[in-house]
């Protein structure tokens, strides 16, 4: 599974990130134009829950959004859309589902499951239940 | 799971949370042994969620959580473990070496850390006037700062910065008293043969915890006439829990505060407290480290407190700025902030004293093998770019 992803364009963002923080650093120093060493990158893009700055390094967290945004794309043709504007205390709207049209599902038709090892590897905790799924089981 | 469950049911933003993570630890086993040993050490140190506070988290209305530009460019290089610029001088006035990172003004006694040491003192004070009344465990009028009278003959010493006087009917809280005594730990200097970095982290706690057993021997009082022993004695007898808070220089937490505020799975106790009695000579002490780590203490304030505010208030935030929703976040802000300011402030101060000194370099000790006959020089270090305006 590849851990980065990278391109020109995401090296350049990444760049300009580095120049900003070194140059807030040293800004009269001979090394402001050098790039920021390894460890201090790392710190400086780790989240501020592990420890870091919680400063965006794009090609780390490109996997991560396109994983998000994959994962909700597929769960959307799947199930519907729940509109969040809804008040989801009113019994009467609670199960409302807007399906989207097959012109846009069937891009995500041919999805299918897996049960690689990697998947099974990586457990995590699922305890709070997807709310389509509920809602599902409640019509039946 | 598989992959339907993980693309269908489990929730999104918790499982982008655990990609990120392990996008982040397989990123720090990469750069791990590239590291140069002098960073290796202080990695894990550096890597204190206390410390990433100030620079997004917490609120600059007020004025209080403000940087100057000077202290601010410290924290950063500090926090990202950068050599200081400008560079420090290379000599102490102590006529010890300067390293590169400033670590050793944590260090040098010619650089006391006295102010520091209040304002963690100051904020840990007000933490607790806000946290303890929410998880009914001691009122703001119980909660005291430095008070003497705590031992009957030795009335002027003050074992704890921070008091708390628990109720009698307290159930979260078997001792009556407890005595907060925060401390500002030394870097550890010691070569770490272990090469990994939870190796590392293992020693950085053990570190912490050394220091922590140490403040446990209380000293002798001399003008009383009394004894380490006599006074841990008089502790044990009126059921006082002494609490040794240390902090590290890159503002980590040892385990023995780790679990006070922010409970046991933050806290990694390496030497197990049975192996901390056995260390000590004195029975006295012995007992007064076994009624401090009793089963009944205080663990995880913050979280408590979370849960007390949700009760009672329900999602009414904690602080009247966005930035604290809950009083966990904002005792995190505290600590976070008032560290980070005062230990720059602490490094400028530093280098103004040096800047105005003139400083000899210490006679370097004769080796063994031949005698040392270089003469030690006088010399004025350069001026440096700090200004005193921002030294408060």
């Amino acid at each position: 599974m590849p851990k980065h992803y990278s391109t020109t364009f995401t090296k350049t963002i990444n760049n300009i990130t580095k120049h900003f923080l070194q140059a807030i650093i040293n800004a009269d120093s001979p090394q402001s134009s050098q790039p920021l060493p390894e460890h201090a990158w790392y710190i400086a893009t780790t989240p501020p829950g592990l420890g870091g700055l919680g400063f965006h390094d794009i090609e780390a967290k490109a996997i991560r959004m396109f994983t998000a945004t994959l994962a909700q794309s597929i769960r959307s043709t799947k199930f519907g859309l729940k509109p969040q504007a809804i008040n989801v205390k009113s019994s009467l709207l609670q199960d409302i589902l807007i399906h989207l049209p097959t012109h846009i599902t069937s891009t995500f038709k041919s999805w299918k499951t897996s049960s690689l090892h990697v998947f099974e590897k990586n457990q995590t905790s699922t305890s709070k239940e997807y709310p389509y799924q509920i809602n599902k089981s409640n019509n039946h | 799971m598989t992959l339907d469950t993980f693309t269908l049911q489990s929730p999104i933003r918790t499982s982008t949370k655990q990609i990120q993570k392990s996008i982040c630890i397989h990123r720090l086993k990469h750069i791990w042994p590239q590291l140069p040993k002098d960073i290796q050490k202080q990695f894990p140190s550096t890597l204190s969620t206390f410390t990433s506070i100030p620079l997004g988290q917490s609120t600059r209305t007020d004025t209080t959580n403000r940087f100057f530009i000077d202290e601010f460019r410290i924290y950063l290089q500090r926090k990202l473990r950068l050599p200081l610029y400008p560079p420090p001088p290379t000599t102490c006035t102590c006529g010890n070496s300067i390293d590169k990172f400033g670590d050793h003004f944590f260090t040098c006694k010619h650089h006391v850390k006295t102010a520091l040491h209040h304002r963690m003192r100051d904020s840990m004070y007000t933490l607790c006037q806000q946290i303890m009344p929410l998880i009914s465990d001691a009122t703001k009028e119980n909660i005291h700062l430095e008070l003497p009278n705590i031992f009957d003959k030795a009335t002027q010493l003050r074992p704890g910065d921070v008091i708390i006087k628990h109720p009698l009917n307290s159930t979260t809280e078997a001792h009556q008293t407890t005595l907060i005594d925060i401390t500002l730990i030394a870097p550890y200097k010691a070569h770490i043969t272990d090469t990994s970095y939870t190796g590392t982290a293992a020693i950085m706690q053990k570190h912490h915890q050394v220091q922590e057993y140490k403040k446990f021997k209380i000293r002798d009082h001399p003008p009383s006439n009394s004894t380490s022993e006599q006074l841990a004695q008089e502790l044990i007898t009126k059921n006082h829990r002494m609490l040794p808070f240390t902090i590290d220089h890159h503002g980590m937490l040892g385990p023995i505060s780790s679990e006070f505020l922010l409970g046991q799975e933050n806290a990694t106790f390496t030497v197990s407290p049975n192996e901390y009695e056995n260390r000590s000579t004195s029975t006295e002490v012995k007992n007064l480290i076994t009624l401090s780590m009793h089963n009944k203490r205080h663990k995880n304030i913050l979280t408590q407190a979370n849960k007390a505010w949700q009760e009672a208030y329900g999602s009414k935030w904690f602080t009247n700025t966005h930035h604290a929703q809950t009083p966990r976040q904002w005792a995190k802000q505290v600590i976070g902030n008032t560290f980070s300011i005062h230990s720059a402030k602490h490094i400028i101060k530093a280098l103004n004293k040096i800047n105005n000194s003139t400083i000899t370099p210490k006679k370097p000790k004769p080796m063994c093998s031949s005698i040392n006959l270089r003469t030690p020089s006088q010399y004025t270090v350069q001026n440096l770019r700090y200004p005193i305006h921002s030294i408060v």
